[in-house]
């Protein structure tokens, strides 16, 4: 299933006047914003640990 | 195929849907500590339920609704805590400004944190995550048409929040103002 960005987020941001469009476009800059953090380190650790575990088990 | 095959992939996946997830948890917690711990139980969950995720469909959709089930979980289990009667949430936002999200993103924050979860979630999943109303539909187990009045609600409500919000010129007084308004809905 592919993730079309523009369908839904256009059909958030196309209704009656600019105050709906100001929601929208902040929803987004906030969502963004926080994506644009990235990965914090111990998601990526706690990852790595799970994966090496793993590994380990099927020796 | 069988699971170690599959696991180098499954974790490289994993990782991409990584930051939409977080960006899912801190904006429908509103707590980024928590929410970090629901991303990491979600890791955790999803991790040790890898084999029921079919390779080719969609992990962020799959993640989401790990991270949504246990996000509901969670609340049941600690009940009125994340109500938030006393406004603890209301002061954590007001003391930790910009520490996720811009400064100038912060009334939009507060704004979002006074929906109801399902509004909230509702929004979310259309506004920013990309979701189509069908796919938010299936993580949150409800009607697609559920999903449309609650995008409309919810779009409506922080319209009428962040008016209010913009004609009181919402600044370093960000938690009283709020709780003036909370006390007028109520």
């Amino acid at each position: 299933m592919e993730m079309k960005e523009e369908t839904s987020a256009g059909m958030l941001g196309r209704p009656k006047g600019g105050a709906a469009d100001t929601v929208s476009e902040k929803l987004r800059e906030y969502y963004v914003s926080i994506q644009n953090d990235g990965i914090p380190e111990k998601f990526l650790d706690l990852l790595e640990k799970l994966d090496e575990a793993e590994k380990a088990a099927k020796k | 195929m069988t699971k170690s095959d599959q696991s180098p992939s499954f974790k490289r996946v994993m990782l991409e849907a990584l930051p939409s997830l977080r960006a899912f948890a801190v904006s429908l917690v509103g707590q980024p500590d928590r929410a970090d711990d629901l991303v990491q139980d979600t890791i955790m969950k999803a991790w040790a339920k890898q084999e029921s995720f079919t390779m080719g469909t969609s992990m962020k959709a799959w993640l989401f609704t790990i991270l949504r089930n246990e996000f509901y979980s969670q609340m049941r289990k600690r009940g009125r805590e994340v109500s938030d009667p006393d406004g603890t949430f209301t002061s954590q936002l007001a003391v930790h400004p910009g520490q996720y999200g811009a400064l100038d993103l912060q009334d939009f924050r507060e704004a979002l944190s006074q929906l109801p979860e399902d509004q909230r979630e509702a929004i979310i999943l259309i506004g920013a995550s990309g979701f189509s109303y069908e796919e938010a539909a299936n993580i949150c187990g409800c009607a697609t048409g559920t999903i449309k009045s609650r995008v409309n609600r919810a779009r409506n409500a922080l319209q009428d929040i962040l008016s209010i919000t913009n004609e009181n010129d919402f600044g370093p007084d960000a938690e009283s103002a709020s709780v003036i308004h909370r006390g007028a809905m109520a």
